[in-house]
């Protein structure tokens, strides 16, 4: 029964994103837009095409589950409707497995119309084995952003939750070297990139794309799993601190 | 009751059990005052979940029936009118056929039409014998359906030996009925 519900929770919340065409449009539409842009339409290289293949499939990724988790979750609070499930029967864990699901679904979908637009159109060149490894980074990648949009889904104001988070999302990407690769970035912003999210995953996407071994993917995945613990932890408390405030008020 | 919040103090159990842990609210349905909701599931989907998390749902048929939902079951949510969405979160709170149920003023916005419809499908779970706990706004709505009458002011529930005309007590701030 339980597995049921699980199974329920997730389906309906993936059809509930679905059905939102801002959502889709705007987590879907705009990071193959943009690397239909910059990296079919402006260049004709395949370096640039494959390394942009990395980039925007991380920026992608992010923009799912920070968008998924974080702005949903600051709505459904702001609605009531987060209460009226926490009274109902619903396992609490379920809430939330199923909006993570739901942005790995979206993720894959986001990451193989990514592909397909690099491999078929672009000028982008990968084996299989690269291919499938970038793809599980890049789904791997839905879990610290999700994190993060579980933190911002508590802070952000339910009527601008979406500005708000676009507001931390794009000078995150842009710093991490999402849009441009930090080498042509002023120094500062190299300095800072290492404590950023987005950084550390593209990283790993950028050295499966460019191919050799890479050195230093322990200390990005360790980055990461830092980051998802520290997300957690700092969700957990302020899910506390909702519900105390509940009390207070009645 | 519904296992929102912690008790400050003293404990509260229904059917003998606490209620903040979910497997102990399998007998218990709510309808709270939802502002909105996701609007982008249909009827029947959001009466498919909710029915999940019960041991022994209510079939479909008899949950649209029951809460007056003929025919926009394919609906979404953000299609339904004021009083729709009403009756859609009353189905959500009866599908898994629970034992107790909680109205948070169930009928507030309500035409005349749809309130009585509501009070209808309450009578009728009181005649098989479900135990329903309503606030209202509505001294008239009181006075129609409860057998027993709760007055809270300030936290506290005025001595009320009978059943009130209500009246009788109309700068009360909430109404309890069952």
């Amino acid at each position: 029964m339980t597995g049921a519900i699980y199974f329920k929770e997730a389906k309906y919340e993936f059809l509930k994103k679905l059905r939102v065409k801002p959502f889709a449009v705007s987590t879907l539409g705009f990071p193959l837009l943009l690397y239909l842009l910059f990296g079919i339409l402006m260049n004709r290289s395949w370096h640039a095409s494959t390394y942009l293949l990395a980039s925007y499939g991380v920026f992608g990724v992010a923009g799912v589950s920070l968008f998924g988790f974080g702005v949903n979750l600051a709505v459904e609070r702001g609605m009531g409707w987060l209460e009226l499930k926490q009274a109902s029967p619903m396992p609490p864990p379920a809430y939330f497995v199923a909006k993570l699901v739901s942005c790995i679904v979206f993720s894959i979908v986001l990451i193989i119309l990514l592909l397909a637009l690099g491999l078929g159109f672009g000028h982008a060149q990968l084996s299989t084995v690269e291919i499938l490894h970038l793809f599980a980074i890049l789904v791997a990648g839905a879990i610290p952003f999700g994190a993060l949009g579980l933190v911002l889904g508590y802070v952000v104001p339910a009527s601008s939750a979406a500005s708000f988070i676009n507001m931390i999302f794009l000078p995150m990407a842009f710093c991490s070297g999402l849009w441009m690769p930090l080498q042509f970035l002023p120094k500062t912003i190299h300095q800072i990139a290492p404590f950023l999210p987005p950084y550390h995953l593209s990283q790993l996407a950028i050295a499966v794309v460019r191919g050799g071994h890479n050195h230093s993917a322990l200390l990005h995945w360790e980055a990461l799993a830092g980051f998802t613990l520290l997300f957690l932890g700092a969700a957990i408390l302020l899910h506390r601190r909702d519900a105390l405030r509940q009390n207070r008020v009645v | 009751m519904l296992g929102l919040l912690k008790p400050d103090e003293g404990e509260v159990r229904v059917f003998g059990c606490d209620p903040r842990e979910p497997q102990n609210r399998r007998r218990t349905g709510a309808m709270l005052q939802v502002g909105r909701v996701p609007e982008t599931l249909r009827v029947r989907e959001y009466i498919d979940l909710f029915s999940s998390y019960y041991p022994h749902p209510l079939p479909m048929a008899e949950v649209t029936a029951g809460a007056g939902l003929h025919g926009i079951g394919n609906r979404l949510f953000g299609q339904l009118s004021g009083g729709q969405k009403q009756r859609a979160l009353f189905a959500l709170a009866i599908c898994g056929d629970p034992d107790l149920l909680f109205l948070d003023e169930p009928t507030a916005g309500l035409d005349v039409h749809a309130r009585r419809g509501l009070w209808k499908q309450i009578r009728a779970l009181l005649a098989r014998g479900k135990s329903i706990l309503l606030t209202t706004h509505y001294l008239e709505e009181a006075d129609v359906l409860a057998d027993a009458l709760l007055c809270l002011t300030r936290g506290v529930s005025l001595p009320m030996p009978r059943p009130p005309k209500s009246n009788e007590i109309q700068r009360s701030k909430m109404l309890f009925l069952r």
